[in-house]
């Protein structure tokens, strides 16, 4: 009499629940960003030291504690240099970011405003 | 069974690795170096080392070149002048025999020996200031491309007159792209841009076949994120000069940082801004200030050329186009005009 045929073997489950637990874990650890939000990412000297979701941040003036020199101010979820101790102030002047890949640089102190978000259509900005 | 054991290891694998397609992000990194802000974005497997070594370079080429660096090859011969011939690099002769050649082609408008009247001047320094016309008449004489004396056979350049001294800074800039791309080439890398103090070179097309959308500045706002137009662009450089970039406020007069070196005062064009297109990026560099500071006057000799294009504005917010732009630049702010036939 023959028995009736399993389509998958006790060991194919074995092997399926293993790679599916690896697939899940692997998609949650290493897929990207949520497309859309803008985070603020401030660097100092080529290091990265603030990350600012600008969707849910809250209104405030606050200094780099790298360089307290350094302040911004996060208003209506846009973010701006608001006084930096350098002699041109061209960071100042770029006014408040809140659009993808927008930037503002205070060479003198060597820090960065940069406005991060998957969603831009701009890749650069000639001047 | 075993069939069952290898479709159900590639239906995982399926699972493991579906997701991941098309989000081949770009490496990014960033750099201070040669006086500016440099930027890269880009592609493939070893972008990570070609950004690397393309640090390298500019930081190298910094330590070469720069004024402002004691003991670089550009402060011997600077601190030499008027005195002796001061031995160089290959590279170093090769450039300052460029920038000569570009200031003897722009009638000395561009002038590699500006450096004195641009020390005295100070701008972007803590020390700017607008210096008296005894200051001025002072420092114009030591202004003149024409006494750099360079000999080839042993390698070495003299600067003839005591105070005068060389600033390569915009040139490198631009000339060092054509290393950079080598670079770049070397490790494959399939796409990217590098921004060198927003001079950009921009190559290859990004994973999902788009050219990269450059954004062209407006030349009247502070805000250097405000735009007048955008590009789609590949496999060249994009160089700009405008008053906008950097400036002396004093007495309610803006002093633009383009100093003329026939008045040593900043230097007057009807333009607000001049953006030059071409592959070779010294060139690009050198057009976009000279055209900048021979105004509109000069421009129709210039708005169609086969090795380079050009985006224009004038004080009217007129925007004057070489041909071959018109189908990859899109105007984006409506204050500004195309004008289209004639550069008036």
């Amino acid at each position: 009499m023959n028995h009736p045929r399993k389509i998958f073997h006790k060991r194919d489950l074995i092997v399926i629940g293993i790679l599916v637990s690896v697939a899940l874990l692997a998609f949650f650890l290493i897929r990207p960003k949520e497309k859309g939000n803008a985070v603020a990412v401030i660097t100092f000297r080529g290091d990265t030291v603030m990350e600012i979701d600008l969707a849910s941040a809250a209104d405030q003036y606050f200094s780099l504690r790298e360089n307290d020199q350094i302040n911004f101010e996060i208003k209506n979820h846009q973010i701006r240099f608001a006084d930096a101790a350098c002699p041109d102030k061209i960071c100042e002047k770029n006014g408040f970011l809140s659009m993808a890949n927008q930037l503002s640089v205070c060479l003198p102190n060597q820090t960065v405003l940069r406005i991060v978000s998957e969603q831009s259509e701009l890749d650069a900005v000639v001047q | 069974m075993k069939k069952y054991s290898i479709l159900s290891v590639l239906l995982c694998l399926s699972l493991l690795f579906g997701g991941c397609s098309g989000t081949s992000a770009p490496y990014r990194s960033e750099l201070f170096a040669m006086s500016t802000y440099i930027t890269q974005t880009l592609y493939g497997n070893k972008a990570e080392v070609a950004a690397e070594q393309v640090d390298r370079l500019l930081k190298e080429t910094e330590q070469r070149l720069s004024m402002f660096i004691e003991g670089s090859e550009i402060d011997n011969i600077n601190q030499a002048a008027g005195i002796c011939s001061v031995k160089v690099s290959e590279e170093t002769l090769t450039l300052i025999e460029k920038g000569k050649e570009y200031s003897r082609l722009s009638g000395g408008l561009f002038d590699i020996t500006v450096a004195p009247l641009t020390r005295l001047w100070g701008i972007d320094t803590p020390h700017a200031k607008v210096p008296t016309p005894e200051e001025i008449k002072t420092v114009l004489p030591l202004i003149d491309y024409q006494n750099i004396l360079i000999d080839e056979k042993d390698r070495t350049v003299k600067l003839m007159n005591p105070g005068m001294a060389l600033d390569l800074g915009a040139l490198a800039k631009g000339d060092i792209l054509t290393q950079v791309k080598s670079i770049y080439q070397e490790n494959q890398i399939p796409a990217g841009l590098i921004s060198i103090g927003g001079n950009i070179f921009v190559f290859g097309k990004k994973p999902d076949g788009k050219q990269f959308t450059l954004g062209v500045r407006d030349p009247l706002q502070e805000d250097s994120n405000a735009l007048l137009g955008t590009l789609y662009l590949t496999d060249t450089v994009v160089a700009t000069t405008g008053s906008y970039e950097r400036y002396l406020e004093k007495d309610g007069v803006r002093y633009g940082h383009v100093l003329s070196t026939k008045t040593g005062y900043p230097a007057e064009t009807d333009l607000l801004s001049v953006t030059v297109i071409c592959p070779d990026g010294g060139l690009a560099d050198f057009l976009s200030t000279t055209l900048y500071m021979a105004g509109s006057e000069a421009i129709p000799n210039y708005l169609n050329n086969d090795r380079f294009q050009v985006i224009v504005v004038d004080q009217d917010r007129q925007i004057y186009l070489s041909d071959a732009l018109t189908d990859i630049f899109t105007l984006t702010n409506e204050s500004y005009q195309i004008q289209k036939g004639q550069f008036e």
